[in-house]
């Protein structure tokens, strides 16, 4: 009975990549906790603080094949707490009242945050795998479309030329960011809980740092004698750069989503063939994929601000801010890493009409070259009076519906202090790109050197 | 009062304030005119208590001839608000010291600071209520000149960015025209719940009026001309998210309006344009660049007033009888929304009043478009000789081809296997003409011009003119 568009059977995948739901699946969720279980008692066994048979049993029988799910979830029926339901599963199904040592001397919340940690970094894992992908194929159509020329806009309109390699580059240099912002928290965010109910490790006995040490180690992770259930920043960190990584995508989709534009036609996202995009208009080819990246990254920037609301625990643990977490931190991590296949899917069948672009950038050609042309002529009247000299005239072009080049031609007062091949850069706007082509290959090789340094996979 | 006249907020600022606020707005904001307003409210809370016996009559009559702040020593209040911390006490004592010992000693009686301030700020929210609804009905009252004006032209219809079916321009302002009507309902509506006062005392109990509290809270109403509220709304602040929510829908509004003249401003379309005078510089390093600039300006407001709306529902959140953590939220959320808010409906009565339509490019896009636009209607026509599902593959495969051969519609279709033969051409040609496909279009338009137009009768009239501080001089200077 999937209610929520992440589960849903017949359309699925909108919200959700099978991949990360996996990783937050209700049943590996119970197994991780049940793993947690296990490695405590071993830890414990060794330090002589329980029977080594009893870690050994636990250790057999913690599994979810084992337990009688059916009274796990009628326990849950009976009870509010969200761990002591499978803690009394694992305990029946143990011989010999060795069940009497599980979960022996920790809190609800160690077991819960510390597998929570083992979830994002399997979510930190596919996203950084799935970002350098999506770097590698923006760096290829960087390449690919180097020199492609087309018109740059500001406030909507036509600015001046630029080219589409300088365009992508600059989406590579903020997947880059992120690739780097990834890295580094993974660092800070490898770390688990094993506190004890208030973080004073009471419970835990005479060897409790090592207990602690030991179990986290068997987990691969470091621990820390200072208890974070109150202290929530790593998981704030990781959900605000997860936004930001999603409001780049957002950006790049909506830019394609723009350049989709009937009028404009400079871009389109891949189109699955056969697929109709409208049921009432059979003409129709939507960039579908590019909105749903859209929608998603609203969805992740809200769930981020929930999560850093969060952060304001009172006292030593409280559970208004950590189930807040628990509900907005699954959805936050699928959606991003939905909204980043799709990305992928993209940039990955991006069709880029250069034709269009070219039709496009010779619309107002001689207009988009006005900057040239101002400074061209700064040298001989300077510059503010020039600037004056010439907004008046493309103005005065627009109104009387003539071309730029012409109005500056018929002046009085410039048309003859410019010969033709002075106006030779108004026919040809793709000529006035600057340094695009420098800028494109500086930042390319900078970015291909950092990536040659990444790790292959993180931790 | 200090010797460098600090302006840091950019509604303050001598140069940029003028595109995020008025005049007008910041006047019910000034500083001055608050204490104004709050000794004055203390003033209407004495002569209704020397009414019902709490003070003496001529302890309300002394307290009222003081009741202005230009006898009080404003530095010396300022002084005693860093000494005490608190917000209207050394307010209170500079006025007790302009008034005689005897009378002096009946100010505030009974009050909590919470009741002085919260009223005051209901009478600038019901300034800047006054504000907004003149100018929503005149950005109304523009949309309905324009809708009426281009009911007829007939221009493209868009989804996910592309072109789809045609419609007239007149039907998308009326579109507008609703969506502006919805908002000034609501505005009134909003205006009947949050226009009260506050007078209940510490704990919300009343408790040190006596058995006089419900007779002094209503006299004190009707003199500042207010409701009165059933119970204290110290930590019941669901007014003032109200006020923030629907400033931030009429904002929306606009924005969607703003950002729609943007979109058809591009240089690829055309189609609109926000006003243009000689003069304006877009850029300066592109001399060609005419942007459209108070849209985007509209945009930049309605975000920063819609933040503020998400601060009014964590405003709302209180504990027990009073928090300050919600009220002075407000003092900057209600502020700030309110100089926005009047900023943002001026811009959008010169983006309105200054519309260009460019009716020739409208045209001329519409002719580019017309085979593709008007599929649907293809699609039926077709379909009632060959079948609905069959006529949208047909047409869809045309279509497609269409687009990626560059060839002409009508030429693929009549060579199509389904058509060849069964169809005249010049049926199919009249079947995409897009001035048969405006569907009701001009019926919509009219129909919600007209039922505005009659709702716009019945709401009586709204203030008229600038509003301007009671306490400047004759030439507009302050007196204070």
């Amino acid at each position: 009975m999937p209610s929520h568009p992440i589960d849903f059977d017949i359309n699925p995948n909108i919200y959700s990549t099978p991949q990360l739901a996996k990783v937050f699946d209700e049943k590996t969720r119970y197994q991780r906790w049940l793993d947690f279980e296990a490695v405590l008692a071993k830890a414990q066994a060794e330090m002589g603080i329980i029977p080594q048979e009893a870690a050994d049993e636990i250790g057999r029988k913690a599994s979810l094949e084992c337990l009688d799910l059916e009274a796990v979830h009628k326990g849950y029926l009976q009870s509010r707490n969200s761990l002591m339901p499978l803690i009394n599963g694992l305990r029946n199904v143990c011989r010999k009242g060795y069940g009497e040592y599980v979960h022996y001397g920790v809190t609800t919340q160690d077991v819960i945050d510390t597998t929570e940690i083992l979830e994002l970094r399997e979510t930190l894992a596919i996203i950084y795998g799935d970002l350098r992908a999506l770097e590698m194929t923006c760096l290829g159509l960087t390449k690919e479309h180097r020199e492609t020329p087309m018109v740059a806009r500001t406030h909507g309109q036509q600015a001046l030329p630029t080219t589409l390699g300088l365009k992508v580059v600059t989406w590579c240099g903020e997947i880059r960011r992120h690739i780097e912002r990834t890295k580094e928290l993974s660092q800070r965010l490898t770390i688990g809980q094993l506190g004890g109910a208030v973080g004073t490790m009471a419970a835990l006995g005479p060897h409790a740092t090592e207990v602690a040490r030991r179990t986290l180690e068997r987990l691969g992770l470091r621990h820390r004698m200072l208890a974070w259930h109150s202290s929530r920043d790593h998981i704030g960190e990781l959900t605000c750069s997860f936004a930001l990584m999603v409001t780049t995508f957002a950006k790049m989709a909506n830019e394609v989503f723009q350049l989709q534009k009937t009028e404009i036609g400079e871009l389109s996202e891949p189109a699955l063939k056969g697929a109709m995009a409208s049921s009432t208009m059979p003409h129709k080819k939507n960039p579908v994929i590019c909105q749903r990246i859209v929608v998603l990254s609203r969805h992740v920037r809200h769930l981020a601000g929930t999560i850093v609301e969060s952060m304001v625990h009172e006292h030593e643990r409280d559970a208004r801010c950590l189930w807040g977490e628990w509900l907005a931190v699954p959805q936050l991590c699928i959606h991003t890493g939905t909204a980043l296949k799709y990305m992928l899917d993209v940039m990955s069948g991006l069709e880029v009409h250069a034709a269009r672009m070219k039709k496009n950038l010779h619309l107002h050609k001689a207009m988009i070259t006005s900057e040239w042309l101002l400074f061209k002529l700064s040298h001989i009247m300077g510059k503010m009076k020039s600037l004056e000299k010439l907004h008046e005239l493309s103005n005065k072009a627009m109104e009387a519906g003539i071309s730029f080049k012409q109005s500056v031609v018929d002046d009085p007062e410039i048309g003859a202090l410019l010969t033709s091949d002075d106006m030779e850069y108004l026919d040809r706007p793709e000529r006035y790109i600057g340094h695009a082509l420098e800028i494109v290959d500086q930042t390319v090789q900078e970015i291909e050197e950092k990536r040659a340094s990444d790790p292959k996979e993180l931790i | 009062m200090t010797s460098c006249d600090l302006n840091s907020h950019i509604v303050d600022s001598r140069f940029y304030r003028g595109a995020y606020t008025t005049e007008e707005a910041r006047r019910v904001f000034c500083d001055k005119y608050r204490y104004q307003r709050w000794i004055e409210i203390e003033a209407a809370m004495a002569s209704a208590q020397a009414d019902l016996g709490i003070i003496p009559k001529w302890a309300a009559e002394a307290l009222n001839e003081k009741a202005h702040i230009r006898y009080l020593d404003l530095e010396a209040i300022k002084e005693g608000i860093k000494t005490t911390s608190h917000s209207l006490l050394p307010l209170l004592r500079a006025w007790q010291g302009v008034c005689d010992d005897a009378a002096g000693e009946f100010i505030h009686f009974g009050a909590t600071t919470q009741d002085i301030q919260d009223t005051a700020q209901v009478l600038e929210v019901r300034d800047i209520l006054a504000i907004v609804e003149r100018d929503l009905t005149a950005v109304i009252r523009q949309m309905i000149d324009l809708a009426q004006r281009y009911s007829g032209l007939v221009t493209i219809g868009r989804t996910h960015t592309q072109h789809a079916l045609s419609m007239t321009l007149g039907l998308k302002l009326a579109v507008w025209l609703d969506e502006l009507w919805r908002n000034y309902e609501r505005l009134r509506q909003c205006k009947e719940r949050v226009l009260v006062t506050q007078l209940f005392g510490g704990v919300g109990t009343m408790d040190a009026f006596g058995d006089k509290g419900f007779e002094l809270l209503s006299q004190f109403s009707q003199r500042l001309r207010l409701e009165a509220p059933l119970t204290a709304w110290h930590a019941s602040r669901d007014r003032g998210a109200e006020f923030l929510a629907t400033m931030a829908m009429i904002a929306g509004t606009c924005a969607k309006i703003g950002n729609e003249i943007r979109c058809l401003a591009r240089s690829e379309t055309g189609e609109l344009e926000e006003p243009f005078q000689m003069g304006k510089v877009g850029s300066s390093t592109m001399p060609h660049k005419r942007n459209p600039e108070m849209c985007e300006q509209v945009i930049v407001l309605a975000r920063l007033i819609k933040a503020n709306a998400g601060l009014g529902f964590e405003g709302m959140i209180n504990e027990h009888e009073r928090d300050y953590r919600a009220v002075r939220l407000e003092w900057v959320t209600i502020t700030d929304t309110s100089l926005f808010v009047c900023g943002l409906l001026s811009l959008m009565k010169s983006i309105l009043k200054g519309l260009i339509v460019h009716e020739d490019r409208i045209r001329e896009n519409v002719d580019n478009a017309a085979t593709l636009i008007s599929t649907e209607a293809l699609m039926f026509f077709l379909g009632e000789t060959i079948g609905k599902q069959t006529a949208h593959k047909v047409v869809y495969d045309t279509s497609m081809e269409a687009i990626e051969t560059s060839q002409p519609l009508v030429d693929l279709l009549m060579k199509h296997q389904e058509i060849q033969g069964r169809f005249r051409r010049e049926d199919v040609e009249r079947t995409i003409d897009p001035k048969n496909h405006v569907g009701m279009s001009q019926e919509l338009t009219h129909k919600a011009i007209a039922y505005v137009k009659e709702r716009l009768l019945d709401t009586g009239p709204c203030a008229e003119g600038e509003r301007y501080c009671p306490l400047s001089k004759g030439n507009g200077a302050c007196s204070v």
